[in-house]
């Protein structure tokens, strides 16, 4: 399988000083679900924005980020968008806040779409219905005439997969995309998110504070630490058998339905 | 100190009926939301928690178990039914009986920098209640505040330093050294580990099993993660739209859970040692 994305002794630093990011490496093949974990503070966001090219300026990049061979830390920030544009889409923890609120759905979907296709609108509608059935949106009319405070927490994050979904980007990255949801339609958007990657082939990176999320969907699970990546391997191995004592902790420290009781 | 812990394991082992510490009997809250039109956020609900027990109550946001929280603690008044504090009438109370009924209950939060004055040492907003409740006067309650801080395994050195100097574990250990303080009846833990990391809510969690045990505390705890809320609680609530749909006996959870709301809620689980 062909290697999509390549880090590279990759760090990144706010201050000159301290490393949000701190050496890492790794590398990940056409069509794989990868998950990143850590806590807060571990600098699993920091790493998807540095993939993206999305760090304020005053940040420090050492190292590489190679999206199929091609360099991005030494691209300038046009060339960075095009990439961006093109290759890479993005699924936020909290869709709506990234909409108009005044504008309906389908207007805003219709104006993203533009900015990367040249196709009749009318195509882009067939496109905007196809992607909403998809993500389990029996009625995209209706999904498409809403304002976005008129859908769900759950509705609009779908709306925001099937949108980045719709530029068949070669990579997906999404920050913890279901962290605001309730439980119950947690569990539901991120197994159809997994399901639907799987379906169209497409290379995501998940990053969540949830070892069961990863434990659950993915193939690769990377655990972070104060910016390191302590723990890279099949999600089976790092589950079952992790190597790095952190992680090890981390897993005992959940409290699962069938653990005895603390009290 | 001693003798209480072994008092209460014995009480617990001989399984005596201990006397109902909350009750809620058909309680409801109805709030307008203008046209005429209004909103049911809890619906005729009722139970009761034991003396030096803790209950739990599990539901996803919107459901009402927050605005339970809000009742028992006066924020909020009911539309209908009463709610009793060790067999005595709490709700609907005037300001000043309220005030006086109300040291008896604390609560916790979820996220322990909104409970503090960003602008208050540590030492400063411990002493607080312990003053206010007149429990001891300042000079006492300086020590005392250095004493709570050992109480919840932090440093007595963190008197001195304000709120954002603390990780959020830290200063929710300060939150709930802060509630026991002043021996409140009723501990009402409103998702008060679900902002930590996981690492740091099984050390609230296993701290706050001890602090009930040490002081024979009751605990109202309310979560939307039936495995954490579970794995401190004898019996469980499930509340949905504003209804307690179910309630179950917390050990046997899984096994007992008949509703399909239940149901649902125990299937949306991730789990990593299955």
């Amino acid at each position: 399988m062909e290697e999509v994305l390549a880090l590279e002794h990759f760090s990144v630093s706010y201050d000159g000083r301290r490393s949000v990011v701190d050496d890492v490496s790794l590398s990940i093949r056409q069509g794989e679900i990868v998950t990143i974990v850590g806590e807060s503070g571990s600098g699993k966001s920091t790493l998807l924005h540095g993939i993206q090219g999305l760090l304020p300026k005053t940040a420090a990049e050492k190292g590489r980020v190679l999206l199929f061979g091609k360099d991005l830390t030494g691209l300038d920030e046009a060339q960075r968008r095009k990439m961006r544009g093109e290759k890479i889409a993005m699924i936020f923890q909290d869709t709506g806040r990234y909409m108009n609120p005044t504008r309906r759905i389908g207007k805003q979907y219709t104006d993203f779409l533009k900015q990367h296709m040249h196709a009749p609108v009318q195509e882009l509608l067939e496109l905007e219905r196809k992607m909403l059935h998809k993500v389990h949106l029996t009625d995209p009319e209706r999904v498409l005439s809403s304002y976005p405070f008129e859908l769900s927490g759950g509705m609009r994050q779908r709306v925001g997969i099937a949108m980045a979904l719709s530029l068949k980007p070669e990579l997906l990255l999404a920050d913890e995309p279901t962290s605001a949801l309730d439980v119950t339609v947690q569990a539901q958007v991120v197994k159809e998110l997994a399901a639907l990657c799987r379906e169209e082939g497409a290379t995501i990176i998940l990053v969540t504070h949830n070892m069961g999320v990863a434990a659950n969907i993915s193939d690769r699970v990377g655990v972070m630490r104060n910016g390191q990546l302590v723990e890279w391997g099949s999600a089976q191995e790092v589950i079952r058998h992790p190597f790095d004592d952190y992680t090890k902790r981390l897993l005992a420290s959940i409290v699962e339905l069938n653990d005895p009781q603390l009290v | 100190m001693k003798d209480r812990r072994l008092s209460i394991r014995t009480h617990g082992r001989t399984g005596n009926m201990e006397e109902k510490l909350l009750e809620l009997t058909h309680v409801s809250k109805r709030f307008p939301v203008g046209k005429g039109k209004s909103i049911d956020a809890v619906k005729d609900v009722s139970f009761a928690v034991k003396s030096g027990e803790s209950l739990g109550i599990v539901g996803e946001s919107g459901c009402g178990k927050s605005t339970i929280a809000r009742m028992i603690t006066g924020l909020t008044e009911v539309s209908s039914g009463v709610i009793s504090l060790e067999g005595k009438v709490i709700s609907g109370l005037d300001r000043r009986r309220q005030r006086e009924v109300y040291r008896h209950i604390q609560m916790v939060f979820q996220d322990p920098y909104s409970a503090i004055s960003p602008r208050m040492s540590i030492g400063t907003f411990l002493e607080e209640g312990l003053v206010h409740f007149g429990i001891m006067d300042r000079k006492k309650a300086g020590k005392e505040a250095e004493n709570l801080l050992k109480l919840v395994d932090l440093d007595p050195a963190l008197a001195e330093r304000l709120p954002h100097q603390l990780s959020g574990g830290q200063l929710q250990r300060v939150v709930i050294a802060r509630a026991i303080s002043i021996h409140p009846k009723l501990v009402i833990l409103d998702e008060a580990t679900s902002a930590l990391d996981v690492s740091v809510q099984k050390q609230i969690l296993e701290l706050l099993v001890r602090l009930q045990k040490e002081f024979s505390l009751t605990y109202l705890f309310i979560g939307h993660d039936l495995a954490v809320v579970r794995s401190i609680t004898k019996q469980i609530c499930v509340m949905q739209e504003g209804r307690i749909v179910e309630t179950l006996n917390s050990e046997f959870l899984t096994r007992d859970a008949a509703h399909p709301y239940t149901k649902q809620l125990l299937a949306s689980v991730f789990s990593v040692r299955e």
